[in-house]
C-alpha cells in the first residue's frame, strides 16, 4: 500500500545554519497512529512541522496523499494535515465554541451547508452540543485543548497531529486523550502524537519513532522501542513504571515487554496455571 | 522549632465572581523538614491553596478568605506577600514567565536586591544557588538562551538564594520534557537532604510518591484525604473514586490482589513493589 | 540580541550610565546651541572618534542608515519647497531650485538628527539595560518605572517568538497569509486578538513573580551590578564642559564674523546624503535580487 505521508531524505537548516533534522525517512500509512519521541529540541517538532507545510525541506521531499508539500500552500495541506498545537491559546481566539468550530471551513471558502454537516459532526465526536454558546476562555484548560481539537476535526482533515496533548492535564483529561485518538483511529484518520507522556504510548501500544539530536534513532513498535535500553538512554526516556517493573520481576515472560498493567494481569490470566506453579514455590 | 512549618485551620475561601467556594474548610499542618504533595483533579483548588501560604491569595488574588494560614507560627495575613517571600519561596509552572533579568547572575540577584541583600553576600549566594542546582559557570549567559528544564532550576535558583525555609511548587515540571522533569527533580532530593520544607502540586503521582513525606488529596475545593505519602497512594479505591490513580506498580500489586485473591503487600515505590512481589511468590 | 547593547571592552564602555546619559544631554544641547550646518557637521564628524573608541562603528553605521533617510528627506524637500528660501542656489530638471535659506534651514535639521542620532545610538549600543536601570534608580527615578523599561527589552524577543507561533497556529487553521490586501487586513484579527492574550497572560503572571520575589517591598534595596562614579567619568564630564563653553563662547561673539556655511558646503552636503542613499538602494535592489534567484531553485 502507498504511504499516505512519505518523507524521503529530509532535511530542514533555518535561516541561522541550525539543522533541525537531518536525513529523515518516514513513512505514515492509512490508520496508522505514530507517536514521535524526543527532548524538547530533537527535532520533533521541525519534522511535524512539515507535514502541513509550516516548513519547507531545505533538502528531500515530503509528499502528503498525492500533494507534494514544497508545491502546496499551507491552507491546502493544513485541510489535509489538522495541526493541534500544544498551546490552545495559539489557536482559539473567537467568542464561542460554534465559531471556533467553523472557522477553519470558514477559511477554506467552503459553502454555508457543507459547514453546517462538518461542524456538526465535530458537535457530535465531541459531545460538544451543551458548550456551543460558551466562551473558549471560560472554559478550564482541558476543555480549551478540547475545543481546539474540535475546531481542527471539523474541518475532516486526514491526519490528525496533536502537540503534547496531555501536557499539564490530570488523570482524567489524560484519560479523555486516549479516548479522542482510539476515537479517530475508529474514524479513519491518522494520528501523529507529539509528546513526552510515556504513559500515553504505553496505553496506545502504537508505532514509535524517536528523535534525537537531529536523527531518527528508533522507528518500531512502543514494546520494542522501549525495551531498547541503548535508544532510551541516548534520547534520555525512562519507559513507563509498570514497564521498568515488570523486567525486574523475574517470572514474567523476559522475551515479551509489558506497557500497561491491564496487559500484564491478562498476561497472567492467560497463564493461570504458570501463575499457580510458581506461587505455590518452587 | 516547636510551632509548626505551616499551619492552616478552617480555611476558606472564594473568588469574587463565584457563589461556591474554592477552598471548603481545610485544616492540615506540616513539620519542618517535610515535603507535602498536593494532588487532585484540575479545578480542585490546588494552585490556590498553594498561594494562600504566602498570602499572594488573597492580597494580591483578591476574595473572601475565612481561617488562618500560620507560617513558622505567625499568621500570614498579618504580612504582606514581600515581606513572606523571606520565608516561603514560590516557584510557578512555566519557567519562561518568571524570567525578567538579562543575565543569569541578576535573575538571582534580583530577589535578594528587593530584600536588600549587601552585594557582597550576593556574590557568595548566588555562587551557592547556582551550586544547588547544577547551573555553575552560567552566571553571564542570558535566561532565555536556556532549556526548560535550565529555566525552572534558576526560577529555583532565584528562589533559593532568598533564603526561605519553605518552598511552595506549583506544577513545576508540567512543562518539561522527561530530562527537563529528571533535572529539576533531582534539585527538589537536594533540598529535601539540606532540610528544606516544600509543597509540591504535580499530577505525576510516581514522582510525587517517591519524593513526598505526605500527601493531600484536594477534590472540589474540599480536604479527601491527608495522610503519609504510602498511606494515601495505597487507598486505591478511594483514589478512582475521585478520579485520581496510584503509581503504576501500586495500581498494578492492587490489580493483581484482586484478580488472583492473593494478599500481597501494597507499595508505592519501584523497588519495594518489586522486592514485595518477588517475595509473595517464592 | 535582547537590546541593542553591544557587549565590548572600551572606555565608553566603562563609564558610568549617567555620565553617557549626561553626554546625551549635552550633545542635544549642543545640536541647538550650533544651530550653523557648518559648526554641526564639524561635531558630527567630531563625535565619530568616540564610536570608533567604542568598536561599534559597523552597528552605529548600519542603524545610523535609517536617520540618513530622514536626512534625505528632509534636505531634498526642504530645499525646493520651503518658502522661507528666497536666494536661489542651484537648479534641477523641471525648474525646482534649491535656495540658500531653505537649504540652512533643512542641514540644521538633518544634521541635529543625526548628531542626536549618534548620541543615542552610541549610549544605547554600549550602555547595558540593567545598568541603564540601575543608573536611573540612583537618580531616584521610580523602581518600578526603571524595571518597566528593563523588562521591556526582555520581553520583545518573547513577543516576537510569540507571534510567530501565532501565526503558524493560525495557518494551521487554514488561514491563508498570503492573500489579497484585504484578506490581509482581515487576518489581522487572528494574529492579534491570539498574541494580546498570551502577552497579557504573561504580564500578568510575572505579576505574581514579582510579588513572590519581594519586588513590592518597602526599604532600600541593593543591586548586583555595580555602577560608580570614577575618575574617568570626571575627566569626560570635565571635558563636555569644555567644550560646552566653547560652543557657548563662539555662539555669543564669534558668530558675527564666522561664514562657514557656503553655498558649496551645502550643496555637497546635499549630494553626499543623495550619494550615500542611492548606494543603500542599490545595495537593497541587488539584496532582493539575490532573494529572488535564490529562491528560484
Amino acid at each position: 500500500m502507498e504511504p499516505y505521508i512519505s518523507v524521503k531524505n529530509v532535511s530542514h537548516k533555518y535561516p541561522n545554519g541550525v539543522t533541525a533534522i537531518k536525513d529523515i525517512n518516514l513513512d505514515i500509512h492509512e490508520g496508522e497512529v505514530v507517536a514521535i519521541l524526543g527532548s524538547n529540541g530533537s527535532g520533533k517538532t521541525t519534522l511535524v512541522k512539515h507535514f502541513n507545510g509550516l516548513l519547507k525541506p531545505t533538502k528531500g521531499e515530503i509528499t502528503v496523499g498525492t500533494m507534494n508539500t514544497k508545491k502546496e500552500r499551507i491552507s491546502k495541506l493544513s485541510s489535509q494535515v489538522g495541526y493541534v498545537f500544544q498551546n490552545p491559546n495559539h489557536q482559539t481566539f473567537l467568542p464561542s465554541v460554534r465559531q471556533e468550530l467553523a472557522y477553519g471551513c470558514k477559511n477554506l471558502k467552503m459553502v454555508d451547508e457543507d459547514i453546517e454537516t462538518r461542524v456538526q459532526k465535530a458537535i457530535d465526536l465531541f459531545q460538544l452540543e451543551d458548550r456551543l454558546d460558551d466562551n473558549p476562555f471560560d472554559l478550564n484548560s482541558s476543555q480549551r485543548k478540547e475545543v481546539a481539537m474540535a475546531s481542527i476535526m471539523a474541518v475532516s482533515p486526514k491526519v490528525i497531529v496533536l502537540d503534547e496533548p496531555t501536557t499539564g492535564q490530570d488523570h482524567k483529561g489524560c484519560k479523555r486523550v486516549l479516548e479522542l485518538v482510539r476515537m479517530f483511529k475508529r474514524e479513519g484518520h491518522i494520528v501523529v502524537l507529539i509528546t513526552h507522556d510515556m504513559h500515553l504510548i504505553g496505553e496506545l501500544n502504537c508505532r514509535t519513532v524517536v528523535m534525537n539530536q537531529s536523527e531518527k534513532i528508533a522507528d518500531d513498535h512502543a514494546s520494542v522501542v522501549f525495551s531498547n535500553k541503548g535508544i532510551m538512554e541516548e534520547a534520555g526516556l525512562q519507559p513507563p513504571q509498570i514497564t521498568q517493573f515488570a523486567n525486574q520481576i523475574t517470572r514474567f515472560d523476559e522475551t515479551k515487554t509489558y506497557l500497561t498493567v491491564e496487559s500484564i494481569i491478562e498476561w497472567m490470566k492467560a497463564n493461570k496455571e504458570e501463575d499457580v506453579k510458581v506461587g505455590t514455590g518452587s | 522549632m516547636a510551632s509548626k512549618a505551616i499551619e492552616v485551620n478552617n480555611l476558606t475561601f472564594s473568588y469574587p465572581d463565584t457563589d461556591e467556594p474554592v477552598l471548603k474548610d481545610i485544616n492540615f499542618s506540616i513539620n519542618h523538614g517535610e515535603i507535602l504533595g498536593i494532588i487532585g483533579p484540575t479545578g480542585a483548588g490546588k494552585s490556590t491553596l498553594a498561594m494562600c501560604v504566602n498570602g499572594l491569595v488573597p492580597q494580591v488574588i483578591n476574595g473572601e478568605m475565612e481561617g488562618t494560614v500560620k507560617v513558622n507560627g505567625s499568621e500570614v495575613s498579618g504580612s504582606s506577600v514581600a515581606k513572606m517571600s523571606e520565608d516561603v519561596g514560590f516557584v510557578f509552572q512555566e519557567p519562561e514567565n518568571q524570567l525578567s533579568q538579562m543575565t543569569i547572575e541578576e535573575e538571582i540577584a534580583f530577589g535578594m536586591g528587593n530584600l536588600g541583600v549587601p552585594r557582597d553576600e550576593m556574590l557568595g549566594r548566588i555562587t551557592d544557588a547556582l551550586d544547588q542546582v547544577g547551573l555553575t559557570g552560567f552566571e553571564k549567559r542570558s535566561p532565555l538562551a536556556l532549556s526548560g528544564g535550565q529555566q525552572q532550576r534558576l526560577a529555583i535558583a532565584a528562589v533559593l538564594a532568598m533564603r526561605p525555609s519553605i518552598m511552595i511548587m506549583d506544577e513545576p515540571t508540567s512543562m518539561l520534557d522527561p530530562k527537563g522533569k529528571n533535572e529539576v527533580y533531582d534539585v527538589l532530593k537536594n533540598l529535601k537532604d539540606y532540610g528544606m520544607t516544600g509543597i509540591i502540586i504535580d499530577h505525576e503521582v510516581e514522582r510525587i510518591a517517591a519524593y513526598c513525606d505526605k500527601v493531600l488529596v484536594l477534590h472540589e475545593g474540599e480536604v479527601q484525604m491527608f495522610a503519609p505519602s504510602d498511606e494515601v497512594f495505597t487507598n486505591i479505591g478511594q483514589l478512582h473514586e475521585l478520579t485520581l490513580n496510584a503509581p503504576q506498580v501500586t495500581e498494578f500489586l492492587d490489580s493483581y490482589n484482586q484478580a488472583f485473591g492473593k494478599d500481597v503487600k501494597l507499595s508505592t515505590t519501584l523497588e519495594e513493589s518489586v522486592d514485595n512481589f518477588e517475595s509473595a511468590c517464592k | 540580541m535582547n537590546s541593542l547593547y553591544m557587549p565590548k571592552d572600551s572606555l565608553i564602555h566603562s563609564l558610568d550610565p549617567r555620565t553617557k546619559m549626561l553626554f546625551v544631554v549635552f550633545v542635544v544641547a549642543s545640536s541647538f546651541i550650533l544651530n550653523d550646518p557648518a559648526l554641526q557637521l564639524v561635531f558630527l564628524v567630531a563625535l565619530f572618534p568616540l564610536v570608533v573608541m567604542a568598536k561599534v562603528v559597523k552597528p552605529y553605521l548600519i542603524s545610523i542608515q535609517f536617520l540618513l533617510l530622514f536626512a534625505v528627506l528632509i534636505m531634498t524637500v526642504h530645499g525646493i519647497y520651503n518658502p522661507i528660501g528666497v536666494t536661489p542656489v542651484f537648479e534641477i530638471f523641471g525648474g525646482l531650485t534649491f535656495k540658500y535659506e531653505s537649504m540652512v534651514y533643512a542641514s540644521v535639521m538633518s544634521f541635529r538628527i543625526l548628531v542626536i542620532g549618534t548620541a543615542a545610538v552610541l549610549f544605547v549600543m554600549t550602555t547595558h539595560p540593567s545598568d541603564m536601570a540601575s543608573a536611573l534608580v540612583k537618580w531616584k527615578v521610580p523602581h518600578s518605572f526603571a524595571f518597566i523599561l528593563l523588562s521591556t527589552f526582555q520581553i520583545i524577543p518573547i513577543i516576537a517568538r510569540e507571534a510567530k507561533i501565532v501565526m503558524e497556529a493560525q495557518q494551521a487553521r487554514c488561514l491563508d497569509v498570503k492573500g489579497s490586501l484585504i484578506q490581509r487586513v482581515k487576518n489581522l484579527v487572528p494574529m492579534f486578538a491570539p498574541l494580546f492574550i498570551i502577552t497579557f497572560m504573561k504580564v500578568h503572571q510575572l505579576s505574581y513573580v514579582l510579588e513572590c520575589r519581594a519586588f513590592s517591598r518597602k526599604g532600600e534595596k541593593t543591586s548586583l551590578r555595580e555602577t560608580k562614579i570614577g575618575s574617568l567619568d570626571y575627566t569626560f564630564l570635565l571635558g563636555m564642559l569644555g567644550v560646552l563653553a566653547f560652543e557657548i563662547y563662539l555662539k555669543l561673539f564669534m558668530m558675527g564674523s564666522l561664514h562657514l556655511t557656503t553655498d558649496a558646503l551645502l550643496t555637497y552636503s546635499l549630494f553626499g546624503t543623495w550619494i550615500v542613499f542611492g548606494f543603500m538602494i542599490i545595495k537593497f535592489v541587488v539584496k532582493q535580487f539575490q532573494g529572488k534567484i535564490g529562491g528560484a531553485n
